[in-house]
Order: C-alpha cells, then structure tokens, then sequence
C-alpha cells in the first residue's frame, strides 16, 4: 500500500512541479478528448433523433404493415371480420403491439368554412408505435373510445386554421355530416408540411357519429386501413409469412398483403456514421497523445540527472518507471476528465432539440452518454500510458553514474 | 581519500552506494557478496544503508528544501513514509535551516543547499553518509563550516562519515586517511597527511 500511495504522491508532486510543461503537453490530449466526447455524444444525440424521426413514418423496428381487399371489388373486408381475424391472430402468436391506421377525409367546421381534412384514424397504440410526441396537450388513448365528445389530435396548421394560439382555451371543433358533432381538440403534433391540415382521431369509437357507414368506394382512393404489428426485427419475416397465410384463411378470398414498413437501413446507415466519427476522434486523439509523447521525449533527457539522485535514495527501477508514466497518466487522466466535464456542460446545455429535431421533444432524450464519457477517460488514460511508456523506458535505461556526474 | 586523479575515487565511492558495480573484483557489503544482489535489493540497500552527499548539491529543483529532505523518505517503507515531512522538518531545524523549509534550491545560497543536502543524507538514518567533495562548490569558509556540520551531523546520526577530498583542511578532520593512487587505497599515517605511502595494497583487498 505504501509504494502505491508514494508512487502516486511522487507523480503529483512531478505534474505540480513541471506545471507548465504538463498543462503544454496536455492542451492536444484535453482537445482530443473533448472532442471526441463531444462529438460521441452528439453523434449519439442525432443518431436518436433520426431514428425517431424515422420511427414517426414508418414506426419503430420491426414494424409489419398489413393491408387486405377483395381482389375482385378492391374494397377492404368487412370490419367486424376482419377485427376479429385479427384478434384471433395476435392472440395466437403473442403480439402485444398492434396499431391499425386508417385514412379517411373529415370535414370540420372551421373558421373559413367546412374544411375536409386528411385524418388518420390509428388506435392509440399507433402513438407508441410511431414515437409521436404532441408538443402540446397528450395523445389520443383507449378512453377516447367512450368519450361523448370525440378526441382529436391535430397539427398546427389546423390550428392555425381554427384561429387558437394553444390549447389553454380547451378549443374544439365541430365535426360536420350526417350527424354533426362537437369535437375537443386534446393534443398538438408538428407534421404535416407548409399549410396542410393534420387530424388523428381515435378508430373504431363508440359513439353514435361513428356508425359503421355502407362501404364508402370513394374512401379508398386513400388506400385500405393498415394494420400493423410490432415485432422483434429477428422475427419479421417469419411473421409477415404467418400473416398473410392465417389472415388470407379467416378472411376467404381476400387480398392480405404484409411488409415491413420500419425503414430497416437505417441501424446501418447511423452504424457507419457513428463509426466515423469515432474514426476521427481516434485521429485527433493519436495527435494529441504524439504532443504528449513528444514533449515527454524532449524533457526526459533534462530529468535523468534527477533520476539518477533519486536513485541514490534507494529508487527502484520499478519505481521510477511507474512515477514517470503515471505522471504522464495522472496527467492526461485529469486533463480527460476536464475535458469530459466541459463536453457534458457543452452538450447538456445546446438547445438540441431546437437544432436537430425542428423543436420536436425527444420520445427518450438520451442523458449524456456515459458510454462517451468513460470513453473519453479511458482514451486519456490510455494515451497517457502509451505516451509515457517511452520516456519511462529511457529514464530506467539511464545510467545513474552518468546521470549524477556534475 | 585524496587523489589528484578525480574519477578513481567517485568511481570508488559509487561502486560502495551501490551505484555502480566493479567490472572485476569483489565488493562485501556486511560480508554479502554485492555483485550477486539482485538491481531491485541493490536499490532498497543503497537507500536503506547508505547517504549521499555530493559536490554540486543534486536537490531536485523547484522542490522546496522540505520536499528535497523528505525526497528519499518516498522510497522507505510505512511510518518512515508517512511521517516524512515532519522528520524533514526535523532534519533542517538540525542543520540550521528549519526557518527555510519552504523555499527553493533556487533562492538558496550554496552553502544553504549543501546543508538541505546534508539533511537529505541523513534523513534515513544511514549507517553510512558517503561524500564526493562535499566542499568543492564552496567558499574555503562556508566549506569549513559546512564540513564541520556535515562531520558532527553524521556523528549525532551515528553514521560513518566516507568523504572525498582534495581539501587538506577537510582531510585533516577525519578520523583514518587513505590515498587511492593508480587503484590502490593506501592508509596515510595520521600527522602528515601529505606524504607518499609507502606500501600499496590491491583495491580489492582494502575493501571491506
């Protein structure tokens, strides 16, 4: 225990006495690793905002889309049938995760007149499935199913649109048809592209606004309902060929066609983003271990003679290799950790989701990656040791007779 | 021990620290063959055994007088470490300089340093204080006072004194006095410390 703690009051007394030349010699490595933490982490950052970004289109991996028709009139199969074939199905295989989408024009009674507005009708599990994060108010839920008052969720161009800055007013809309209806405008999402009006509403609700209405043709032209299902990626395959064959049997001649409609390249895609940018961190870290290693070089061949006067003390060989390389470490060990602290400050305090995500709240804001900040010591540490193994070399190597000699 | 020639006597007294090993003959040190010491036991005995004082000072630079004294104690082993700056503290009150324990080689005059040095040497209590010219850097008065120190400290230490010198002023206060002449140790009876020996014996064999 005593060797180790004299060793180690040894490097710092070393790191305090040549201040100067360490902090020097230590201004490559503090860059190195601050840039490399900061860039791992940010890296890490925008990889979790594309992702979500992705997962808000085409939902989170794996991801199955199914669509069925009748071949023969192209008309989607009969609600309840098809509710319960795929109940039975999900049942049957344990999938817990189930959205179904389906497009359809409402026409609400806005400010400027009766607007008919592209709406999806998910079930509020499409919410969890697609990561959508409302910037204000919540997202549709199992609830809105029974609620007299039909939940919608628009953008905020409709918003917009109704003359509402935000939803502290409870604002609500009138849905018009057959049967007009008072709509509560419960959650806000930032879709949707220039001017274009936005709805989610809540499928298959209770109330008396949604009777099943005689199959619409025209309904079609925004495509048959989706169903889709979350799965483990391993399992895609397997299931999208279960799918189509159980749902093409209850169903009976209809069309059941199943795809993956998570964008599957993209793991890859931020693979290789994230493997470059570690290539570059590696870069500018070697560069500034070569500064530490440098100076190292330079300054050991002024400290044999000291060497050689701890010799005299009784300084083993071991010792003065693990008080030279650990002052090298102890050195770069802090400036790593300055480094990690300035990177953490840095990343912690940029408006992120202003930058990458168009002021879209993250699902799952990713706390600084400690994964980095380890990294970013253990690079430090490492380049210390490598760095200081040289010189500590040289130093042993020294002869002591020639190194006290005036 | 006094030579005109100046390498054969630091060589000698590097090859008794340990410092150095003989390319022929045989060093005992307490009776054990030297040469067979492993470099890791040679470090800890020359530590443990043996203090250096040299000509030109050595402390390690921007170290305070302190830090330099307590230097040697980092390679010594539990209380001997732990308690280091207060015995350094010790060690300078000693040799007179317990009021400039904090400052450094740097401000300090020669005399000063030698004497930070002298407490370096004795701050393990060596059995053995070996000195190269210790007086070599100094003035003739500072390097009498200074010897003069160096000599009562090392006797209050109870260490040996080994000095080399060219000073017969400094030779005159030792207690035996030999001459190292083409590689051989000769006593120099006590009162002419400047006459030629007249027998020679082997290096080796005037060893311990």
């Amino acid at each position: 225990m005593i060797p180790v703690l004299a060793t180690l009051a040894e490097a710092w007394s070393e790191v305090r006495v040549h201040r100067a030349r360490v902090v020097l010699s230590l201004v490559g490595v503090f860059l190195a690793v601050f840039a490399m933490t900061t860039v791992t982490a940010l890296g890490l950052l925008v990889a979790q905002v594309q992702q979500e970004q992705g997962e808000r289109t085409g939902g989170r991996p794996a991801t199955i889309g199914v669509t069925a028709y009748d071949p023969q009139t192209g008309m989607p199969p009969d609600a309840g049938e098809w509710d319960a074939a795929v109940a039975d199905l999900t049942e049957r295989y344990g999938i817990t995760t189930t959205a179904s989408i389906g497009y359809e024009e409402t026409r609400f009674r806005l400010p400027g007149g009766t607007q008919a507005v592209q709406t999806k009708r998910v079930s509020p599990s499409y919410g969890q499935l697609h990561r959508v994060e409302p910037i204000e108010g919540r997202w549709l839920r199992e609830g809105d199913r029974d609620s007299l008052a039909p939940a919608v969720v628009v953008n905020e161009a409709f918003l917009g649109a109704l003359g509402v800055p935000d939803l502290s007013g409870h604002p609500t809309v009138v849905i018009g048809g057959d049967s007009p209806v008072r709509a509560a405008i419960v959650g806000v999402v930032r879709e949707g592209y220039g001017d274009e009006l936005l709805a989610y509403r809540v499928d298959r609700s209770a109330g008396p606004w949604d009777e099943p209405a005689p199959a619409d043709p025209s309904a079609m032209v925004f495509g048959p309902a989706t169903l889709e299902l979350w799965v483990p990626p391993e399992q895609a395959d397997e299931v999208m060929a279960v799918v189509t064959n159980d749902l093409g049997l209850a169903l009976g001649g209809v069309q059941v066609d199943a795809y993956r409609s998570d964008s599957e390249g993209l793991e890859e895609t931020l693979g290789m983003l994230r493997l470059a940018i570690r290539g570059a961190g590696i870069v500018v870290l070697v560069l500034g271990g070569l500064g530490v290693l440098n100076i190292g070089l330079v300054t050991v061949r002024q400290r044999i003679r000291e060497i050689g006067v701890r010799r005299s003390f009784g300084a083993t060989s071991s010792r003065v290799f693990s008080a030279i390389m650990l002052e090298s470490v102890c050195a770069t060990f802090l400036a790593g950790l300055a480094a990690v602290a300035l990177s953490v400050v840095l990343v912690r305090n940029l408006p992120l989701e202003q930058l990458l995500n168009s002021g879209v709240p993250l699902a799952e804001t990713p706390a600084f990656p400690v994964a980095a900040a380890v990294e970013g010591l253990v690079a430090a540490t490492a380049v210390g040791a490598l760095a200081g193994l040289l010189p500590a070399v040289i130093a042993v190597r020294a002869k002591v007779i020639d190194a006290i000699r005036f | 021990m006094s030579n005109p020639c100046l390498f054969a006597q630091t060589t000698l007294l590097n090859l008794l620290g340990l410092l150095d090993t003989p390319t022929g003959g045989e060093y005992l040190l307490d009776g054990e063959p030297t040469d067979a010491l492993r470099a890791r036991r040679r470090a800890r005995l020359r530590g443990e055994v043996f203090g250096f004082v040299f000509q030109q000072f050595n402390l390690l630079p921007r170290r305070t007088a302190e830090e330099n004294v307590a230097a040697p104690l980092l390679y010594a082993r539990g209380r001997d470490y732990l308690r280091r700056r207060r015995t350094a503290r010790e060690l300078l009150d000693r040799v007179g300089l317990g009021a400039r324990a904090d400052t450094v080689p740097e401000r300090l005059s020669g005399g000063e340093q030698q004497r930070v040095a002298i407490a370096r040497a004795l701050v393990r209590s060596p059995r053995v204080v070996l000195a190269d010219e210790p007086t070599g850097a100094l003035d003739v008065e500072t390097g009498a006072q200074v010897m003069a120190l160096l000599a009562e400290a090392a006797a209050e230490g109870g260490a040996a004194l080994v000095t080399i010198t060219h000073d017969l002023n400094v030779a005159g206060l030792a207690d035996r006095r030999y001459r190292l002449d083409a590689g051989r140790l000769t006593p120099l009876p006590d009162p002419a410390p400047t006459l030629p020996a007249p027998a020679a014996a082997p290096l080796e064999e005037a060893l311990p």
